[in-house]
């Protein structure tokens, strides 16, 4: 008698799922680290070289690290508008992010939201020659 | 074939018998306070040794780069750092496992030595803390 094969679905048939898994991932590990950035890096290091070109890469994207402030003065306020729904997520996430001991309030991770977003904008951006419009 | 399957087949043919760690962890010690004075560099390197050879079976320190950043924050100064590049493999349930560990750590590590920013790579994703647990 013919044996009648069974497929399985394989994990790997839907690429989709493995990136969201990745993201996932990505996400539940910047929350159980306290992380307030998160960034995907181009460089895959390998060895000395490579790390140092993951740390030019890291430093290339980010204003600044290590010995100085993180972020620039936050100096000008500004409105934004949100949809209700945007706001309450923001307070939601730093509600998140404000256990244990530290603090952030909306207005404040939104302000690093919108750095993140600048910096990872300008560094695919700037070997563009065509001056933005304003 | 899925990768999973090669490695287990290299696994066998290598008579390995210690967990696969294919997730990279790359972690710069920094050698500068954010107001630009020395912090204890080598200390830090050896408790960064001895944190990931605890939690994740072993790690690599690099000898100190050479670093200069341009901080266009503060008018495109030039600033000179040396870091510590500490390098590890881990397979992904000892990473979970480590996670609160590695993150009072890190956050030991950011508060101490008053860090404006500790950076860590895992798995090719940087992940930035600006804020700091209390003890």
């Amino acid at each position: 008698m013919a044996k009648q094969l069974q497929l399985q679905p394989s994990k790997y048939s839907n690429p989709k799922s493995k990136a969201k898994r990745r993201r996932s991932h990505g996400l539940d590990l910047a929350h159980a680290l306290g992380a307030s950035t998160v960034m995907t890096l181009r460089t895959r290091a390998g060895g000395p070289h490579g790390v140092k070109a993951m740390l030019h890469e890291i430093n290339a994207r980010l204003v600044s690290r290590g010995g100085r402030p993180s972020i620039s003065e936050h100096s000008i306020r500004r409105l934004i508008p949100l949809a209700p729904e945007q706001w309450a997520e923001l307070r939601e996430l730093s509600i998140a992010l404000s256990e244990k001991g530290r603090s952030i309030s909306p207005g404040q991770f939104a302000a690093l939201l919108i750095q993140r977003g600048l910096e990872e904008f300008e560094y695919e951006h700037k070997s563009k020659s065509q001056p933005m419009r304003r | 074939m899925p990768s999973t399957r090669k490695s287990a087949s290299a696994r066998n043919w290598l008579g390995a018998t210690t967990p696969q760690g294919t997730i990279q962890i790359v972690f710069y010690v920094p050698s500068k306070d954010r107001f630009e004075k020395d912090i204890p560099h080598e200390k830090w390197v050896k408790e960064t040794l001895e944190t990931f050879g605890r939690l994740f079976r072993g790690a690599t320190a690099f000898p100190r780069a050479q670093g200069v950043w341009r901080d266009d924050a503060h008018g495109g100064k030039l600033v000179h750092e040396n870091p510590t590049i500490v390098e590890c493999y881990v397979d992904r349930k000892a990473l979970n496992k480590g996670k609160k560990e590695l993150r009072r750590f890190l956050h030991r590590l950011g508060r101490e030595t008053n860090q404006g920013e500790i950076g860590i790579v895992i798995d090719s994703k940087y992940f930035g803390i600006t804020i700091f647990d209390h003890e």
